[in-house]
């Protein structure tokens, strides 16, 4: 592999990974991630109350 | 190369030539000339593909940097694998196949790489978008490395590089054997690669020619035999197309060469005659379609999938122009929310910057036109946020991902409409809810496999009994889940057979005549308004029992076959007893009536059919309004089936403890133990009052009355943990079997008062839970059907014996 070329490639790299961590993608990833963490705590509370629940007679 | 009005037009000619012809060919019997021109379209796509990008090839990749590889590739696969990935997942959703084998080598664009490898080719157009993807992988790449081995970058080089390719393709493709052409051959990736290839070679070959000048006469000499050419060359290739789908061989070996050069022919065509695209709005026409072109191809087999079941008695020309306007307006938005974003993001090859940036930029008044597209957007995605919460609540998993995929969309675009590439709370929440609404379908899928839900449930193998539930809870949570939305989805059985009262008496009334599907069985009301098959209004000779009752005596049955048992008695006396005259049963069950309200349908349906005998078999529905019941049911938020298990439960949890919250700020009294009702007790209330009602009214017109007492399944004598397991559902459960209780001693008084005979249910139906009768704690299996017909038509033969002097032989 020329040098120039895997020189270029570790900085391509380096550069859009701060890019990406400075940017509102990385951001909004985390409140998604949070997102769901809110999610599953929630829903994991009603998982034994799977039985309860209204029909109609 | 400067962007070209004609070549976008004829990328949107394109598209619309595969997207037309698939909405007619779907689910629909084979139509070669159709499925032609669809297969024409996509080889256009190739050729044009070749030739747009055959500049930034030899321009800016070969005899370059590094970095302009790079470039070139970057720039490729964020034009095109997101809105693929994107059309990927919505149509594997719809078709239920996310996150198998096959999606995952569409994932990679290998379901067709040296034959076709899919089990379910779910997304059949993308098999030309792997060979585009191949392509760029391949071919580029390849020539930069030879051109830099070889320290020249040339014409020749290039010229003499791509002709190698075709040969070597061509070799392949003429080495293998194939059975299925269409498959095997002519969608692989391998054999397909150097269709692209001849749209370089044409770039090559116009490279230095300028399009041609309609101002001399000339010029329009020229152009005018060049259309003419066209105009010959495209049937010809769709002859050899309908003779090559048709199987023919040599039609099948020419198909990619006469492909190619009418693809040629036409891209040549067309690039030649931009003058002819001067004029401003057919520019920015042609823009437009080149612009949406590659989102119609990607989506339009999700439209086909959606409307084509919807409009199929439509007129044609009116469905084509639904198809059309939809595939306009979804490409539209998507194209704004979705591409253009990901289209300004790419890099670019130095100096090209400039170039490429004002080829996506807005034309016309940015403001306004902003303003516009934000006002769009904002109404789209509340449409769509509205219809996502109707697929939510209506369980309908499909529709809602991808309306809540649609959804997230538009609020991206809005927000990114409203503030372009700004930081800040609105870009994080409008990419945050991107994010969510993609990996929400993959998120509930993890959260239903660890709960074991399924996202479908079905009556394959229904489990209700305590017994049953206890020894598989998830089967009993799939089946629950499964029975609880046959009574409640909005498109189910009440909707067909039920209509509110014109005389607004009553809660509703069946609907005679109609039909619908409860679980896996069809119901049907008959003519006078009856679940069951037509009867006569004249009753002739026929000795009339009505069977008048709740939801218990209507019967919702599971499976094609079963019978209420009214039904079943009917056949019992049909086939079992004779006994003089004979015997007719009507199923005058209603679900959800009580027996006041039967009382009012014994008025307007049922005494001027001259019933000899009314066998009431009332309970539950009254228990609580009658007074029966000394503690209202809690109104308490109950689990439903939500499209999204997830979200549905986390929603479940916040209403219960909201529920709790205003529980505890309320002055609700708490439930004590309250002491059985007396006799006395029990004959002053309404209940008694309506059974005594019931019974005066079919004797004033002539008709007997026979009381069965209730049914459940459970009992005071039943364990506690069955009683719990009930009372799950039907709460409280101690006061219900009290008020059973009360209901069938009260049952007793007054048949013992009024001399009305008495059917009692205990014998081998109440209170027997383990035995599968029940399919919760009122409605009966079709074992419990068919006992409770054995018992009644037991306890009739000595009514009608000693009461109507009919005495059946019993065989």
């Amino acid at each position: 592999m020329p040098p120039r070329f895997a020189t270029e490639m570790r900085f391509g790299m380096v550069e859009f990974g701060l890019r990406f961590l400075k940017g509102p993608w990385a951001t909004a990833a985390l409140v998604c991630l949070a997102a769901f963490v809110v999610l599953f705590a929630l829903a994991g509370q009603t998982t034994n109350a799977l039985f309860v629940y209204s029909a109609p007679k | 190369m400067k962007r070209s009005a004609s070549l976008d037009f004829l990328r949107g000619a394109a598209a619309f030539a595969v997207a037309i012809p698939h909405y007619l060919t779907a689910n629909a019997p084979f139509q070669p000339f159709a499925e032609s021109f669809a297969i024409s379209g996509v080889e256009l796509f190739f050729v044009l593909s070749g030739f747009v990008l055959a500049p930034q090839i030899v321009d800016w990749v070969v005899n370059k940097p590094w970095r302009n590889l790079g470039v070139f590739l970057i720039r490729r696969w964020m034009r095109t694998i997101p809105p693929y990935v994107v059309a990927l997942v919505v149509i594997a959703l719809l078709t239920g196949n996310l996150m198998t084998a096959d999606f995952v080598r569409y994932l990679f664009y290998v379901e067709n790489l040296f034959s076709s490898a899919n089990h379910v080719d779910f997304y059949p157009v993308a098999w030309s978008l792997a060979v585009e993807e191949w392509f760029y992988l391949l071919f580029a790449p390849a020539l930069f490395l030879v051109a830099r081995l070889l320290g020249r970058g040339d014409r020749r080089l290039e010229l003499v590089f791509a002709i190698l390719v075709i040969v070597v393709v061509a070799t392949l493709r003429l080495s293998v054997s194939h059975q299925d052409w269409g498959l095997n051959v002519r969608r692989v990736t391998l054999f397909r690669i150097d269709s692209i290839v001849w749209g370089f070679l044409l770039y090559l070959a116009l490279e230095r020619r300028e399009p041609i000048g309609l101002d001399a006469s000339s010029g329009r000499w020229r152009l005018s035999a060049l259309l003419v050419l066209l105009a010959v060359a495209i049937p010809l290739e769709l002859g050899v197309a309908v003779l090559a789908v048709g199987g023919d061989l040599s039609a099948q070996r020419a198909f990619p060469y006469t492909s190619a050069a009418v693809g040629m022919i036409a891209v040549g065509v067309v690039w030649l005659s931009e003058d002819l695209f001067r004029n401003r709005f057919v520019r920015g026409a042609s823009f437009y379609l080149g612009r949406i072109s590659y989102s119609v191809y990607l989506f339009h087999l999700i439209l086909i999938m959606a409307l084509k079941p919807m409009m199929a008695s439509a007129p044609l020309v009116l469905q084509l122009a639904v198809y059309v306007l939809a595939i306009l307006a979804l490409s539209t938005l998507f194209f704004a929310g979705f591409e253009r974003p990901i289209l300004a993001a790419r890099p670019y090859y130095g100096a090209a910057r400039r170039a490429a940036s004002t080829a996506v930029a807005p034309h016309g008044d940015p403001r306004r036109l902003r303003l516009l597209f934000a006002i769009a957007f904002c109404l789209a995605a509340l449409g769509a946020g509205v219809l996502a919460r109707n697929a939510f609540m209506a369980d309908k998993p499909y529709a809602f991902y991808s309306l809540l995929v649609a959804t997230a969309v538009l609020v991206f675009a809005l927000a990114e409409t409203m503030r372009p590439h700004k930081a800040g709370a609105t870009a994080v929440a409008a990419r945050a809810f991107l994010l969510f609404a993609f990996a929400l379908p993959c998120v509930d899928a993890l959260y239903r496999n660890s709960t074991g839900l399924p996202l479908v449930a079905t009556v394959a193998q229904p489990t209700y009994s305590y017994r049953a539930a206890h020894a598989n809870p998830t089967a009993f949570a799939t089946w629950w889940f499964y029975y609880l939305n046959e009574w409640i989805r909005e498109d189910g059985i009440r909707a067909a057979i039920d209509a509110p009262d014109p005389q607004k008496k009553l809660p509703f009334v069946l609907v005679p005549g109609s039909s619908g599907r409860m679980f896996n069985t069809t119901i049907h009301i008959n003519n006078l308004g009856f679940r069951g098959p037509d009867l006569p209004r004249e009753k002739g000779d026929a000795f009339r029992i009505v069977a008048l009752g709740e939801s218990q005596t209507f019967g919702p049955t599971l499976r094609d076959g079963e019978k209420p048992w009214p039904e079943l008695l009917q056949d019992l006396f049909d086939q079992h007893a004779s006994c003089g005259r004979k015997i007719e049963v009507i199923n005058a069950g209603t679900e959800a009536y009580t027996i006041e309200n039967n009382l009012e349908r014994m008025r307007r349906d049922i005494l001027p059919l001259k019933p000899d005998l009314i066998l009431s078999t009332h309970g539950m529905n009254g228990f609580y309004p009658f007074g029966l019941r000394r503690v209202a049911e809690p109104n308490e938020p109950g689990v439903r089936p939500r499209a999204s298990a997830l979200i549905g439960r986390a929603v479940l949890t916040i209403e219960r403890a909201a529920h709790d919250w205003r529980g505890r700020n309320s002055a609700q009294a708490t439930t004590v133990a309250l002491a059985p009702m007396s006799d006395a007790e029990l004959m002053r209330t309404r209940y008694a009052d309506e059974y005594r009602k019931l019974i005066a009214l079919a004797r004033d017109n002539g008709a007997d009355v026979a009381l069965a007492d209730a049914t459940m399944s459970i009992s005071e004598s039943s364990p506690r943990e069955v009683k719990d397991f009930y009372g799950a559902v039907f709460k409280p459960i101690d006061d219900i079997i009290a008020a059973n209780e009360a209901h069938n001693r009260m049952v007793k008084i007054i048949a013992r008062e009024e001399g009305a005979p008495l059917i009692d249910m205990a014998a081998g139906v109440d209170g027997i839970w383990d035995d599968d009768l029940y399919l919760d704690i009122v409605h009966f299996t079709e074992a419990g059907n068919e006992r409770v017909a054995g018992l009644m038509f037991h306890a009739l033969l000595p009514i009608l014996a000693e009461r109507h002097g009919l005495h059946c032989d019993v065989r």
